[in-house]
């Protein structure tokens, strides 16, 4: 019936390349995410990981880059 | 419905809920078991009598759709031993004796029905001997036939409406009982069993029957019922008001598009609950102090909101209605429909659900009184003639069979099937010996496999949701083993090693091992691959000079040209990410994009361009002109080496939210592409692609590098010769092209030519009509279709097309994987419409400088094997067909709500260009100006010759058509005429510049049109008396104008008694005016009149003929007759 999304809590989850996105706080995370701390809404999410993801490059490529460069 | 041994332990409160559960819900229980309530009922006497509400909806439903045996009761046993025919006839004389409800008609003479006594209308005793048949096959015989006799209409004029048949076999009898709805129901039949047997044992023994005189008749039942409102019927109206608010009926996913009207089509899918599911459904119904019933609802609630996606689930439901003691042991019918409707909260675990399930059951029951009908009417449910109902899915759990015993004869019944619906979903269930019964469905809508997979699900997840009742029903949404493995098959494209190599990896190999193959071809322009190559590396050596770092965006803003190409190639190289915008987009637009980008370096062959960006304010800091770029390839500079996961190009799309976002892809997608095109079409050196597609779009990407990767040639063709059919083909022609890629549109235009291609077929980015399908296939050396967002690297799923069938989706390419989900990222049940997620090789690395965006599209995986992985969320529906083809529902923004009914506006265009003078079409929704309907569904019509006043031609017959292969509800309201389609920069279909139509343009039913033929004036005048009107123009809405279905009824029997004609009461309610009544009765009294001209040809024609022709003619029609199948 009503959309009640925003009574949902959702968390910032991130993964081992440091590739952000936002899960439901109560549900299980898929395999490799993690919640990386922040909890709120899914706009809160959202707009927090638009803060704190300045470097769209998975981790791994990120590093070969530093090296080579 | 079933419900608990009464009474023990509860508290009185709870027992009054039980009685009155009991009064209501008994149709279960069977006879003698309700609450001995009784009120005066006066002794109408035994002239015509009016129908009671239950008998008006059936002989509604007649009107409706005359001639229909799916409102047979029936009832089949087979009896241990030989029953005495005599003293069965007997006892059936007897039990017509006592219920004459049995031979009962209903006469509408004058357009009211009544309910008339006729001798006429007898049941009899049919005995059928199959003591021939041998005995191995004698019930099978004995059931077929059984169940062609159930499925023979019966006539509710002429009746009988009843009938009794005995197969008699070589070692025993079966039995059967066959009763039309409109004087029985279930507990009606259980009556007749019971009377039937008692009635028959004595007769047999030769004495009188032990059976108490029958307090009331049926038709004092129903005349009382008829003589006014019951006065509980204002309170139950205001509940069901208030209940049933905002309905939406289940959006089924139906296999075969809804047909403009119903049929009662059926066929049924069993189900099994077996002993030890049985038992716990009646354990956990205990348990809960509730009813198998409400346990059972509850599941299918479970089972409905997964398969929608739709939390708000409504089931129908059907009471006995025998709230009064002496009804109990009447024959007739009583029931009433119900509608149970329960919010299906994931975060609610089932006993939580059931225990809301048991609350809104128990509140129904207690307002089960007012007619289902007046509810639908007050309510103004969505009425249309596509369904049989405003319940598509309807659940009843008979008791077990009455297991009669006749004069010590055993009997012991044997289930006949059904062969028809009357919802779209009807799950039929007996509780005896153990749950079983059948889901029944439409066989005009759903597939026999979705019905048998909707089943398994139902005791499946019963069996799920009784071990885990305390799980939320949202992690737990249950789904088969075997349901889950095949959708994991169907996700998974071909698994195939992908090499850590980049783009320019591919094109080197080709490069160094075939240097003089024609690599880039254009008019007057032959590159080969070692001129190309060279071009390219000084081009590259610029760029590096330039100070290009790894990874950052070069601008490239030039036409269809080797330029292009060598641009494209030497960005890669010097391991920049290609950045293409299209020369034929407008310079805001290209300015805007170069800004958002921050590109620093542009490749462009227009020396002006410069100062004209500036003034858009886009100044990039250097830009490098065709005409500088040079051969000379520097010396020794060493070439970067590029990171397969480095990105290589960048393209910007418009979302839905009209800002157009950057999306970033790797070497490593579009090289899992590239290489998925060997795969999937064979793509080799021989390869010759016409390269059509706008440079900003990333299909171009894939058309240069397409050939490049496996040494073939990519032909330019060149922008301007593809607005022209002819041209285009020429140009394919001219260069050899063996494959293009091109959208619907595009094959639209080359199928136009003169000269037609016949090359390989490549389709995508828009809808793929069938009738251009069926073309491809015909034509072309092989068709495909193909599918994917930018966002997951050019198509992510192809197909070969394949002639006569739907255009699926197609399959998962390469290393990509498909889901469909609900909003909560959870898979969808097969064949339930999801949104589709694509995971995979392909996946880009998301917005650039939108983390945010990025993070809201490409979420966490929950299917994938490897840990961490990410998938993209489309914002497209689709859902498998039952053969397991993806199907393309609709975009998000596609998906439509009219007057409660979802539409798909796909559908709803298929149907406008299936007009023989429409060459294209959209639809869309948009507000009504003139506010009577929240939302208007508005066709554009492109004609394929300008059309002179369409709204007096066009329009109105293209509407006519519509109405022909569409509901009701998915006609159009308004049409508009265009000249053609408004398109976005990559040919797509631009929605948003579709025009919103003009205040009181309203083509359809609001203004006042006088009638204009007598027959239009008579008509008129029949429905103005009928409904006590001063005005009604002929194209004003029967329904609106206060007319209920009932009603509706009435004036079809009045306007075929006065035209003699036959008219389908269905028909009226796709255009319920003057106008189309008129239409249907001058088309009935046209077919009369042929009809009768052809008699009258016969007639004189005879009296011509010589008398031995006639005499022959005569024998010959005689012997015909005699070999004509008798009816059974």
């Amino acid at each position: 019936m009503s959309n009640e999304t925003a009574e949902v809590t959702h968390a910032v989850v991130v993964n081992d390349e440091e590739q952000y996105s936002v899960w439901w706080a109560d549900r299980d995370l898929p395999a490799g995410w993690r919640k990386a701390g922040f909890e709120g809404t899914r706009a809160d999410c959202l707009a927090h990981i638009e803060q704190v993801w300045s470097d769209l490059r998975p981790r791994s490529l990120r590093e070969r880059m530093a090296t080579s460069a | 419905m079933n419900v608990p041994d009464p009474g023990a332990g509860l508290s009185p409160a709870k027992a009054r809920l039980l009685q009155r559960w009991r009064s209501g819900a008994a149709d279960g229980d069977g006879p003698g078991a309700a609450a001995p309530t009784e009120r005066p009922i006066p002794s109408y006497g035994t002239g015509p009598a009016p129908l009671s509400p239950a008998q008006q909806r059936l002989w509604f439903l007649e009107q409706l759709r005359p001639g229909s045996a799916a409102f047979n009761l029936s009832h089949c046993a087979v009896l241990d031993g030989r029953v005495d025919t005599d003293a069965l006839a007997g006892a059936l004389d007897d039990l017509v004796g006592r219920h004459d409800i049995l031979r009962t008609v209903i006469d509408a003479t004058g357009g009211e029905p009544r309910q008339v006594l006729a001798d006429g209308a007898r049941p009899r005793l049919d005995v059928v001997d199959l003591t021939d048949v041998p005995a191995g096959d004698g019930l099978a015989t004995a059931t077929a036939r059984a169940t062609g006799v159930t499925d023979e209409p019966m006539n509710l004029g002429t009746g009988p409406l009843a009938r009794l048949v005995v197969y008699r076999l070589a070692d025993r009898d079966v039995l059967l009982v066959v009763v039309h709805h409109v004087i029985a129901d279930g507990w009606a039949l259980t009556v007749a069993l019971r009377d039937l047997a008692t009635l028959y044992a004595a007769r047999v023994a030769g004495q009188p029957a032990d059976l108490a005189p029958l307090p009331i008749r049926f038709a004092d039942m129903a005349a009382w019922q008829a003589g006014g409102d019951d006065p509980a019927y204002d309170t139950e109206r205001a509940y069901w008001r208030d209940r049933l608010a905002d309905l939406r009926p289940p959006e089924l996913p139906v296999d075969k598009p809804r047909a403009a009207e119903f049929t009662y089509a059926g066929d049924w899918a069993p189900v099994e609950f077996g002993t030890d599911l049985d038992a716990a459904v009646r354990r956990f119904a205990r348990e809960t102090n509730t009813t198998p019933y409400v346990v059972l609802l509850a599941a299918l609630n479970v089972v409905l909101a997964m398969t929608t996606g739709q939390r708000d689930v409504v089931v129908g439901g059907a009471v006995a209605g025998r709230e009064l003691a002496q009804t109990h042991d009447l024959i007739g019918n009583f029931t009433n429909t119900l509608a149970f409707r329960n919010d299906v909260d994931p975060r609610l675990g089932f006993r939580d659900l059931l225990a809301g399930v048991r609350e809104t059951t128990l509140a129904a029951l207690a307002h089960q009184k007012l007619p289902f009908d007046r509810v639908v009417e007050e309510l103004k449910l969505p009425r249309s003639a596509a369904h049989a109902g405003p319940l598509p899915v309807l659940f009843v759990l008979q008791p077990g069979a009455p297991a009669a015993d006749f004069a010590g004869l055993p009997a012991t019944p044997v289930q006949l099937g059904w062969r028809t619906a009357r919802a779209d979903l009807e799950l039929h269930l007996r509780d005896q010996p153990h749950l079983h019964g059948g889901l029944v469905f439409r066989s005009d809508l759903f597939d026999p496999r979705t019905a048998r997979r909707l089943a398994e699900r139902f005791v499946v997840a019963t069996r799920m949701l009784l071990m885990l009742p305390d799980e939320p029903l949202g992690r737990l949404w249950p789904l088969p083993d075997a349901e889950t493995r095949q959708l994991a098959e169907l996700a998974a494209g071909p698994q195939r090693d992908l090499p850590p190599v980049t783009v320019v990896d591919l094109v080197d190999r080709q490069i160094a091992g075939r240097p003089h193959a024609v690599a880039v071809t254009a008019p007057g322009v032959r590159l080969s691959y070692a001129e190309l190559d060279t071009r390219a590396r000084a081009l590259a050596g610029r760029l590096t000079r330039a100070g290009l770092r790894p990874e950052e965006p070069v601008a490239v803003l030039l036409p269809r040209s080797p330029e292009l190409v060598v641009a494209a190639l030497a960005v890669l190289r010097a391991g920049g990410c290609y950045l293409p915008l299209d020369p034929a987009h407008s310079e805001r637009r290209n300015a805007g994009t170069l800004q958002r980008s921050g590109a620093r370096l542009l490749l462009t062959a227009d020396k002006n361009l410069t100062g004209r960006l500036a003034e858009l304010g886009a100044a990039p800091e250097q830009v490098l002109l065709t005409d500088d770029w040079g051969t000379d390839v520097p010396d020794g500079a060493a070439a970067p080496v590029i990171d397969p996961d480095a990105l290589a190009y960048q393209i910007y799309t418009s979302g839905s939210t009209g800002t157009p976002k950057g999306v970033l892809v790797s070497h490593r997608s579009a090289v899992n592409y590239l290489l998925s095109l060997v795969e999937e079409h064979d793509f080799d050196s021989s390869v010759v692609l016409g390269a059509i597609a706008s440079p900003a779009f990333d299909a171009s990407v894939a058309e240069l590098f397409g050939p490049l990767s496996v040494g073939g040639t990519v032909h330019l063709v060149d922008g301007d010769d593809i607005a022209d059919g002819n041209r285009f083909a020429a140009a394919l022609t001219a260069g050899g092209a063996t494959v293009i890629s091109g959208t619907a549109t595009a094959w639209q235009l080359l199928r136009r030519a003169d000269q037609p291609v016949r090359i390989n077929a490549l389709v995508g980015g828009e809808r793929v009509g069938d009738d251009l399908a069926a073309y491809l296939v015909d034509t072309q050396l092989g068709a495909w279709t193909q599918y994917g967002p930018t966002e997951t690297t050019v198509w992510a799923t192809v197909t070969r097309l394949v002639a006569d069938e739907a255009v699926p989706l197609g399959h998962p390419i390469r290393n990509t994987r498909c889901y469909l989900v609900d909003d909560e990222l959870r898979p969808v049940p097969f064949g339930a419409v999801g949104e589709l997620c694509i995971a995979g090789a392909g996946l880009a690395r998301g917005y650039a400088g939108s983390p945010a965006l990025t993070a809201e599209r490409f979420v966490p995986d929950p299917f994938a094997e490897a840990p961490g992985e990410r998938m993209y969320r489309t914002g497209d529906f689709a859902r498998y067909r039952p053969d397991g083809a993806l199907q393309f529902v609709g975009r998000r923004d596609d998906q439509v709500k009219v007057r409660g009914y979802r539409i798909e506006l796909g559908e709803v265009t298929a149907a406008a260009e299936s007009h023989i003078m429409i060459a294209e079409a959209a639809v869309a929704v948009r507000p009504d100006p003139d506010g009577v309907e929240d939302q208007l569904l508005v066709a554009y019509l492109v004609p394929r010759e300008p059309a002179i006043d369409p709204e007096t031609h066009l329009i109105p017959d293209v509407r006519r058509k519509m109405r022909d292969v569409l509901p009701a509800y998915m006609v159009p309201d308004r049409f508009l005429v265009l000249d053609q389609l408004p398109r976005t920069g990559t040919g797509k279909l631009d929605v948003n510049a579709l025009p919103t139509p003009g205040g009181n343009t309203r083509s359809t039913e609001t203004a006042y049109v006088a009638p204009r033929t007598p027959l239009e004036a008579e008509i008129t005048e029949i429905v103005r008396d009928f409904l006590g009107l001063d005005t009604v123009g002929v194209h004003d809405d029967f329904f609106e104008l206060g007319g209920h279905s009932i009603r509706a009824a009435q004036l079809v029997v009045k306007l075929q008694e006065r035209y003699g004609v036959e008219l389908v009461m269905q028909k009226l309610f796709g255009s319920p005016t003057v106008e189309h009544l008129a239409n249907l009765v001058q088309a009935g009294l046209d077919r009369q009149r042929q009809l009768t001209d052809g008699h009258e040809g016969i007639r004189r024609l005879v009296g011509e003929l010589p008398d031995d022709k006639l005499d022959a003619l005569l024998a010959t029609l005689l012997a015909e007759r005699g070999q004509a199948p008798r009816a059974s």
